[in-house]
């Protein structure tokens, strides 16, 4: 690595996006079971009584992670914070970039064009650069996809553009 | 000998030209996925098990039996020639089999690696063939408190046991609770956590957690990753695939202990293969230890025969144990429950009455494959290696779109991409942070399982927490939970041993090199 990374109070101590996550969760679960609309008797748990003792056990795994980042060893938390810092995000942007527009057109675009799409993208998100040659493998992938699943195994594949046009 | 009968009725079913291609296939696409890296048996059956739709239930499982074995076929490949191991299985046998490979003898280490995943496969199988009507019948006598004890032990043994840190074990396991929680509340119709989102009334789908948090979760790791690791070499294998005498006389022992050593395993819900070959390849250095001129990191053969017949043989008893009790103990396992009830098909005791057909034909399936698979690695290891010339781009790239592909073909939905895509990011979080991925997938399985167990069993006692612990069975089932998890403590508060697999791997390489060294 060439310049040492920035260290703040967070460097190095990646428990406490986990710990988030968890309290995230069981704020979740605790909405879900205050507004859950119960229907019938279900006894001494009911529908509730689990997500009750799932929330409770998230919130003492997110306190305890929260405490172990806290009482990291200097040492370690350097090593974990380069490990960390060694991280190529815009491969990770692209690529769940293009998982997110695949998302968001399948529906509308069609499965040729955005398997086509999300295969560049990913395959441009890992470093390569033949841009052409990405889509026509890209394009070769997908069709191969639409005419064995959809032609022959009776998969229903939006078409999408290409359908109604 | 029933299990005769049965077991040749089985040959009967699979022994047909269109189901034998089918285990072809399956043994094709497993060695296929086993010998890229990063990529396991369990995500080859995630990302296939929407378009095994169409298909009648036999032929789908049968394919499966052949990825199933086949990912530990492939995986030890790229291990042994370019010290990547294909998967967390693999990791134990390249130590030696890379030495062997830079020694001039990857032929020979193929081979034996290729061999001791048939023996591990084979003798495991036979096990489940004799042993799982009896398992069955044991559970037969099962009710719900035993299955709350059997799922409880699966998720303290999976988060706590097997993981490196107990704390992120149980973080992962949190995480795939919730998600099975998702969905109508079968006992009541109340619908839980849905959000009033129609698509998610039915739960959210095992085949989109799967392909989101294996498949899509490796992608954006990788992606993470990328340009930032070194680069591997691939080292040539020539010459003929077949051992001496002398060589096959010191890695046959190593085969059966390693055989030995996995079946146990593949009862106990501990998260797959890894931890088997981790204690055949210590046990086979132990060992070469005593012997004269220790082998062990120049290429001892007994270094590769020992844990590859071992995480078979895990992989065999596994299918046991799914199968007489419906108690998946890996990831692969629990995506052929999921196999099982995609087609109405509960595995568990009562299997082996309803669907017996089915179940004897996937056991003679098993042994098919295992053959199968020998004849596909032994002479072609090498040709398999040049899959891994497949640009890292092109190969994830096609991955993220089969896996999307998987997922949408599950339910047409867009819903499902949306978790696909929110499922990968936590995924991703969750490696970046050393959490284990596997108690997600075992969590989200027997979650329910365990939840509805456990309020059947309150209602049918009056609410007495006692009859929890009420027969032999559970009271044995906590005992050995006890135990583990008493040893578990004992393991961490004595720092000799290696810590971590990655520590065990940093000191094998060293060795290694040391070795490779002396003798040049």
């Amino acid at each position: 690595m060439a310049a040492a990374p920035r260290r703040t109070v967070l460097s190095g101590r990646g428990e406490l996006v986990l710990a988030l996550l968890l309290l995230v969760l069981a704020g979740v679960l605790l909405h879900g079971n205050l507004t859950m609309d119960v229907v019938g008797d279900g006894g001494l748990l009911g529908p509730q009584g689990f997500a009750w003792l799932v929330m409770g056990i998230a919130t003492v795994v997110a306190v305890l992670l929260v405490r172990a980042a806290f009482a990291k060893p200097a040492e370690q938390r350097a090593r974990d914070h380069a490990a960390s810092a060694d991280t190529n995000w815009r491969a990770v942007l692209t690529t769940f970039g293009g998982l997110l527009a695949f998302t968001a057109l399948l529906e509308t675009v069609g499965w040729l064009v955005m398997a086509t799409a999300l295969f560049a993208t990913v395959a441009t998100g890992l470093g390569n650069r033949n841009l052409l040659r990405s889509i026509t493998v890209g394009f070769i992938l997908a069709s191969v996809v639409q005419i064995t699943f959809s032609g022959m195994l009776g998969l229903a594949l939006p078409s999408g553009l290409l359908g109604r046009g | 000998m029933d299990q005769l009968t049965s077991l040749a009725g089985g040959f009967g079913d699979v022994l047909t030209p269109m189901n034998l291609l089918w285990v072809v296939v399956g043994a094709f696409l497993g060695t296929a996925v086993g010998v890229m890296p990063g990529l396991g048996s369990a995500m080859a059956v995630a990302l296939l098990l929407p378009m095994t739709f169409t298909l009648d239930p036999l032929a789908a499982l049968i394919m499966f039996s052949g990825i199933y074995f086949g990912g530990l076929f492939g995986d030890s490949t790229a291990g042994i020639l370019m010290n990547t191991p294909g998967n967390s299985t693999a990791i134990a046998t390249t130590f030696e089999g890379h030495a062997m490979a830079r020694g001039g003898r990857a032929p020979q280490a193929l081979a034996t690696s290729a061999i001791g995943a048939f023996t591990g496969s084979i003798l495991a199988t036979v096990l489940v063939v004799f042993f799982a009507p009896t398992m069955a019948d044991l559970a037969t006598r099962f009710g719900p408190g035993e299955y709350f004890a059997l799922a409880l032990f699966a998720f303290v043994a999976i988060s706590t046991v097997v993981s490196e840190s107990p704390l992120r074990g149980v973080a992962a396991l949190v995480f795939g609770l919730a998600l099975a929680l998702v969905g109508t509340d079968q006992s009541t119709g109340t619908a839980r956590f849905t959000f009033d989102v129609p698509a998610l009334f039915d739960g959210i789908s095992i085949v989109v957690i799967t392909v989101a948090v294996l498949a899509v979760g490796e992608v954006l790791h990788v992606a993470g990753r990328h340009g930032r690791s070194g680069g591997t070499e691939l080292i040539p294998s020539r010459g003929r695939p077949w051992l001496s005498g002398r060589e096959f006389r010191r890695a046959l022992p190593a085969w059966l202990r390693g055989a030995g050593i996995g079946i146990p395993f593949g009862i106990i819900p501990a998260g797959g293969a890894e931890v088997p070959t981790f204690l055949s390849y210590t046990t086979e250095k132990q060992l070469d230890r005593r012997k004269e001129e220790p082998e062990f990191g120049t290429g001892a053969i007994e270094g590769v025969a020992g844990p590859e017949a071992a995480g078979n043989a895990t992989a065999g008893s596994a299918m046991g144990a799914l199968l007489a009790l419906g108690l998946p103990t890996s990831a692969t396992a629990a995506l052929l429950l999921a196999t099982f009830q995609q087609y109405g098909m509960q595995p568990g005791p009562l299997l082996f009455e309803r669907n017996g057909e089915i179940v004897w034909a996937l056991l003679a399936a098993l042994f098919l494959a295992a053959i199968v698979l020998l004849v596909l690695n032994l002479p072609f290891a090498p040709l398999w290696a040049k899959l891994l010339m497949l640009p890292q781009s092109y190969l994830y790239a096609g991955i993220t779109v089969f896996a999307s592909l998987g997922v949408y073909a599950t339910g047409a939905s867009q819903t499902d991409l949306v978790l696909m895509c929110a499922l990968g990011l936590l995924a991703f979080v969750m490696r970046r942070n050393d959490v284990p991925l596997a108690p997600v997938l075992i969590a989200v399985i027997l979650g329910p399982l365990a939840e509805y167990s456990l309020r059947d069993a309150m209602s049918n006692s009056g609410n007495d927490p006692l009859t929890l612990v009420s027969s032999p069975i559970t009271i044995g089932l906590y005992s050995l939970l006890a135990l583990g998890v008493a040893w578990t403590v004992y393991r961490r508060l004595r720092p000799a041993v290696p810590a971590t697999l990655a520590e065990a791997r940093e000191q094998e390489d060293a060795d290694a090199t040391e070795g490779a060294d002396s003798r040049s």
